[in-house]
């Protein structure tokens, strides 16, 4: 009896102890891996697309390392403060109606962003989109 | 002596269970996932599904993975059939046939930690649908992007389950 609590014990801390590490090798990958905001001055191409029409173009020069930084500097968006980042609601003027099930999709250099604007880092040259899209399994 | 007598209770009252019973007792089971999934939706990976998808499976078994599928259309009629669902066919299966796989354990702690990574690896699972579509990049950064909530669920499932197991498991088991 001892015997099996001694071994279900050992269990308890190999376990526990490997998920420790698990974390630890998770942490150091998101400190090696994630991308970064080039630091300096840098300048940004931004359009805002609503169906067939580009309703701003803008260049912007900033220091921001990020993009939400670079978009606020210009008052370009605005949003509401949620678990992951900011969630962003109006670009340029336009506001997205969730009840039509409008929301705003974020394209880095042609691409879907996996990052939120908040995440999303700046590299001179860079160029994003914001594209009114309709519809939440879109 | 009472033992053996409370174990054929259990058992007498295991086989007394009609197929209709069965399916009020999924269906109850699957309700209560999905409502618990959209109460929890506003906060970052913290969420029951995993405890209660690993209580099912060690509870009803295969039985469970018909919550698992019904749970999985629900979510999908609610929020779109987007790419992260794809994922929803396969995670949760997993977690299911490592729960039956392990099913002997008894420690809560070592269910706290099949749980906690399971809340690790979760972001890992979703970005398989980029790796096919975008390929390694848009996979990768997917799942870099997604770390910092992996990390959170993964604390908030090992919390949650070393929490609850014990008395849920308790109730559950009475549902059979």
């Amino acid at each position: 009896m001892k015997k099996t609590n001694k071994s279900n014990t050992k269990t308890i801390v190999i376990a526990v102890t490997a998920l420790i590490l698990l974390v630890a090798v998770f942490f150091t990958a998101y400190q090696l891996l994630r991308q970064r905001g080039a630091e300096g001055a840098k300048t940004i191409h931004v359009d805002v697309t609503v169906g067939d029409e580009t309703i701003k173009t803008v260049d912007i020069n900033t220091d921001a390392e990020y993009l939400r930084q670079a978009l606020e500097e210009e008052n370009l968006i605005e949003g509401e403060e949620g678990a992951y980042g900011l969630w962003v609601v109006t670009v340029a003027g336009r506001t997205a109606d969730s009840g039509k099930e409008e929301w705003w999709s974020l394209y880095k250099n042609g691409e879907f962003s996996m990052t939120g604007v908040d995440d999303t880092p700046l590299e001179d040259g860079d160029s994003f989109e914001y594209r009114l899209t309709v519809g939440y399994d879109e | 002596m009472m033992n053996n007598l409370d174990s054929k209770a259990v058992s007498d009252s295991r086989q007394s269970k009609t197929p209709a019973q069965n399916i009020v007792i999924l269906a109850l089971c699957t309700a209560l996932i999905f409502v618990q999934q959209i109460a929890l939706a506003g906060l970052p990976n913290i969420e029951l599904v995993s405890f209660l998808v690993i209580l099912y499976a060690k509870i009803f078994r295969f039985k469970s993975l018909y919550i698992i599928y019904v749970f999985a259309m629900l979510e999908g009629m609610f929020y779109g059939f987007h790419i992260w669902w794809i994922s929803y066919l396969y995670v949760w299966t997993i977690l299911a046939l490592i729960t039956i796989a392990f099913s002997a354990v008894k420690s809560p702690i070592i269910w706290a930690v099949i749980s906690g990574t399971f809340g690790l690896f979760f972001g890992t699972l979703c970005a398989i649908p980029y790796l096919i579509m975008g390929g390694p990049s848009m996979a990768i950064a997917y799942w870099v992007s997604g770390i910092p909530f992996d990390l959170i669920h993964c604390v908030s499932n090992f919390a949650l389950c070393l929490l609850l197991w014990k008395p849920l498991e308790k109730i559950t088991s009475k549902l059979l």
